[in-house]
């Protein structure tokens, strides 16, 4: 090292000394996410077990009741399965899509620089935009899918999509699975291009088929960026109200409501602060979850040679 | 004989010819018809919000002119605040991003270059802060802003907005930083430059573009955010775009439909074609760290 020497002379510089400035450097950030995400978690689980309102915001400790309300309440229970049902299909959705899409777009073809940016659309668009968009070409009269609809006799009379249970939950899961998919490409496409050429020309002259070297080099070495991709998507669909907010408004009825929806429901609208803190809680096993993947896959490519 | 032979070899060596073209043709027709699919599909509801905006109305008196009209987007001016909500989102979104880059790029470099044993843990650490729901964080975040005097006001996003950029913001820049030469940085340290100076006046104008590319990447994070903005900010004048707009539909009258919908076309597109520029960046710093270890 060139400068070994002469930096051994400044030593006592503060500028100089790594272990000072790589503490300087990384404490700002770290006070800032632990006074507004560590704290506030706390609070949000003291908040689960008190009395508290918008109207009382004072702490007072209930126990268990926020519990035993929210379990007594069907629209919990639902929102509970829509919320895991929605999160399993859209992640399956979203690697197979987002593995196919990611693929595409490493391969060179004419126009590639408009496709690439109309295929970016979903993800960068705030999802409230695109939420308002889907809702006036799925629920507006004359629109392509509502004449689709109809011809093929799914829709009758003065229905529209989002008015029917299932169409309407069906249409919840398309838009998380429409807009994630382009992310999850992005995550794959790094991962593929990580992937050096030679492995895969070295399986070729081994003799190995396309098939082959797809699920025997391929889908191996990109297992963990997959992952990776998998876990965001989960991450950002069961943390998301606004689409079930803004396409569907949870309805008909309560069918399609989700438990971040019904926490800001309980919690801000009716002004509940408890009930709306411990139906929040619930996405915490799911978070929990998501972060001992990522664990796993960090191990893992901390032990590749 | 011989020529039989010869011949024979020519025809079979055409006939391979005539495969391997006619699989290449297969092949680019596969991916052109893929392309034309997958950006249809990703563009659908724009373009067809697209063709719709400027479109009359069905119950639109029948002597209204044929041809295309520009009223549903005058009455997206005039009769909603979109302006105000697409100048409150480029405030938030401004502000958004420099405290990010201020509290995001020492914290990068940190990790990327001063090696120190706990420097992993803590770059997993901040990772897994990215996958922190906001719903397990609004309702106290709430008080935590009444507290602070900020309810109603979009300060309260530009203090809040962070923890949902600096996690995304540290794991990129640190990829950018990587990519500086190390060598750059020591050469600048032997002309007398301290770590501290090496860093802030050769390393982070190296960077550059990719601090370019995290900027837009924060601001359409910003842009985009909906629990905290809708929990936060009540105010119809004080509110960003991705709350605004949809609140339109609520309480506005059903004749402003297709000038709502106008607006999400209006803001989707150009933070695409931005996101568009850095997407080569994005994919190659990613690739980095997936191929780093």
């Amino acid at each position: 090292m060139p400068g070994a020497g002469r930096r051994t002379g400044h030593k006592t510089r503060l500028a100089d000394r790594e272990g000072f400035l790589a503490w300087a450097f990384l404490l700002p950030s770290i006070v800032y996410l632990t006074a507004l995400v560590v704290a506030p978690f706390g609070l949000t689980v003291a908040f689960a077990f008190s009395r508290s309102t918008s109207e009382a915001p004072s702490y007072r400790f209930a126990g268990l009741r926020n519990f035993r309300q929210v379990f007594g309440d069907h629209v919990f229970w639902r929102s509970l399965l829509d919320t895991l049902a929605l999160t399993g299909i859209a992640v399956v959705l979203v690697v197979a899509f987002g593995t196919v899409l990611a693929n595409l777009l490493l391969v060179d073809f004419r126009y590639r620089r408009t496709v690439r940016v109309l295929v970016l659309l979903p993800w960068t668009t705030p999802v409230a935009l695109s939420a308002i968009s889907w809702r006036w070409l799925l629920g507006s009269a004359g629109s392509p899918v509502d004449r689709l609809l109809r011809e093929t006799s799914l829709l009758h009379g003065g229905e529209t999509p989002l008015g029917r249970t299932s169409l309407a939950a069906a249409s919840v899961v398309a838009v998380h699975v429409w807009r994630l998919t382009p992310l999850a490409a992005v995550i794959v496409m790094a991962g593929l291009t990580a992937v050096p050429r030679g492995v895969w020309d070295a399986a070729r002259l081994d003799g190995a088929g396309f098939w082959r070297r797809v699920f025997g080099v391929t889908i191996p070495l990109t297992l963990p960026v997959t992952a990776v991709a998998a876990v965001f998507t989960a991450a950002m669909t069961f943390a998301d109200m606004a689409v079930v907010r803004v396409l569907t408004g949870g309805g008909p009825g309560d069918s399609t409501q989700v438990l971040p929806a019904l926490a800001y429901l309980r919690g801000v609208e009716r002004g509940d602060i408890g009930n709306g803190a411990a139906i929040a809680l619930f996405l915490f096993p799911l978070f929990l979850a998501g972060v001992i993947v990522m664990l796993r896959v960090v191990r893992r490519m901390e032990a590749r040679p | 004989m011989n020529g039989m032979a010869a011949r024979t070899a020519a025809r079979e060596m055409g006939r391979q010819r005539r495969l391997a073209a006619a699989q290449h043709v297969l092949a680019r027709v596969v991916v052109y018809g893929a392309a034309v699919c997958a950006a249809l599909v990703c563009a659908a509801p724009f373009l067809w919000g697209l063709v719709t905006a400027f479109e009359h109305d069905a119950n639109d008196s029948p002597r209204a002119r044929p041809g295309p009209t520009t009223e549903h987007v005058r009455l997206l001016f005039h009769s909603t605040p979109f302006a105000t909500f697409v100048v409150n989102t480029l405030i938030v979104g401004g502000l958004v991003v420099v405290v990010t880059l201020a509290l995001a790029l020492p914290a990068a470099y940190a990790l990327a270059r001063l090696n120190r044993s706990w420097g992993t843990r803590a770059a997993v650490a901040i990772l897994l802060v990215s996958l922190v729901p906001s719903p397990l964080l609004f309702l106290s975040l709430s008080r935590v802003v009444a507290t602070l005097g900020l309810a109603d006001s979009f300060w309260a996003l530009v203090l809040v907005y962070p923890t949902v950029t600096v996690p995304v913001s540290v794991w990129l820049l640190a990829g950018f930083l990587r990519a500086v030469p190390v060598d750059l940085e020591e050469q600048a340290m032997v002309d007398g430059h301290s770590r501290l100076g090496a860093f802030v006046r050769v390393v982070a104008p190296m960077a550059l573009p990719g601090m370019a590319a995290v900027v837009v990447l924060t601001f359409a994070l910003a842009a985009g955010e909906f629990t905290y903005a809708l929990t936060f900010v009540w105010s119809g004048s004080r509110m960003p775009v991705s709350t605004g707009l949809p609140g339109r539909l609520s309480d506005g009258d059903p004749m402003l439909w297709r000038s709502v919908q106008t607006g999400a076309v209006f803001v989707a597109l150009p933070l695409a074609v931005a996101c568009g520029l850095f997407l080569d960046r994005f994919v190659a710093v990613l690739a980095a760290g997936a191929g780093r270890e």
